[in-house]
């Protein structure tokens, strides 16, 4: 079964495995929304497809209210 | 971020154990038959190279990154792996490090839980009270609770 993998490289620590992608990203997403720098060392991994996803974390932002 | 801060009390996970009472909660809880970590105390981190120094067991808390509260644990925590071959494949795998250092945590002031699912072999050691912050000598732990160190490249 696929997992998404969100890995900190700076710490080394993996922040959790989800079994869908959007909730990897929610994940990560609440570790740049505490510290935006966050983003250049946060990862997330296809464990089965031994790919690393290329996510844009500007992308995950949710709209701002009108 | 302050050290002190309380633990909400929804997210202790219900393994949360002391590293002293290791063997005894993981046979009562039914894991030891295939608990390496029950059997020989020793956990398995992912480091640089060899020998590992402080820099590869910092957490978010220790290097005064934010992180949300909800994720307190990961906030405080470092990611071990309860098997040495599952910490050496994941460090080639994620490219995440060139050795991987055996740590014992008997004796050590930290909690740990078995934070992966079924199967898996994560863990999640809680360094709290922080015993790099703590330590008066410059020395990790007393007795320091890496044990051994192995280059996988």
């Amino acid at each position: 079964m696929t997992r998404f993998v969100v890995l900190d490289q700076i710490t080394r620590n993996q922040l959790g495995e989800f079994p869908t992608v959007e909730e990897a990203e929610a994940c990560l997403l609440r570790f740049v929304n505490a510290d935006p720098s966050a983003a250049e060392h946060l990862e997330i991994w296809d464990d089965e497809l031994d790919v690393r996803l290329e996510i844009d974390p500007a992308a995950l932002r949710p709209a701002p209210a009108a | 971020m302050s050290g002190s801060r309380s633990i909400p009390r929804r997210f202790v996970p219900l393994r949360l154990r002391r590293a002293s009472s290791l063997a005894r909660a993981s046979i009562a809880s039914g894991h030891g038959s295939r608990s390496h970590l029950a059997r020989h105390s020793l956990l398995y981190r992912i480091v640089e190279g060899c020998p590992p120094d402080l820099d590869d067991f910092r957490s978010y808390e220790v290097l005064g990154r934010p992180y949300n509260r909800r994720d307190f644990f990961k906030g405080v925590g470092v990611s071990m792996r309860t098997t040495r071959e599952r910490a050496i494949a994941i460090a080639r795998y994620y490219r995440q490090g060139r050795a991987v250092a055996t740590v014992d945590i008997r004796g050590a002031q930290v909690a740990w839980a078995r934070t992966g699912g079924q199967g898996q072999t994560r863990s999640g050691v809680w360094l709290k009270p922080d015993p790099v912050v703590q330590t008066r000598s410059g020395v990790w732990l007393k007795p320091d609770p890496v044990v051994q160190c192995d280059e996988h490249e």
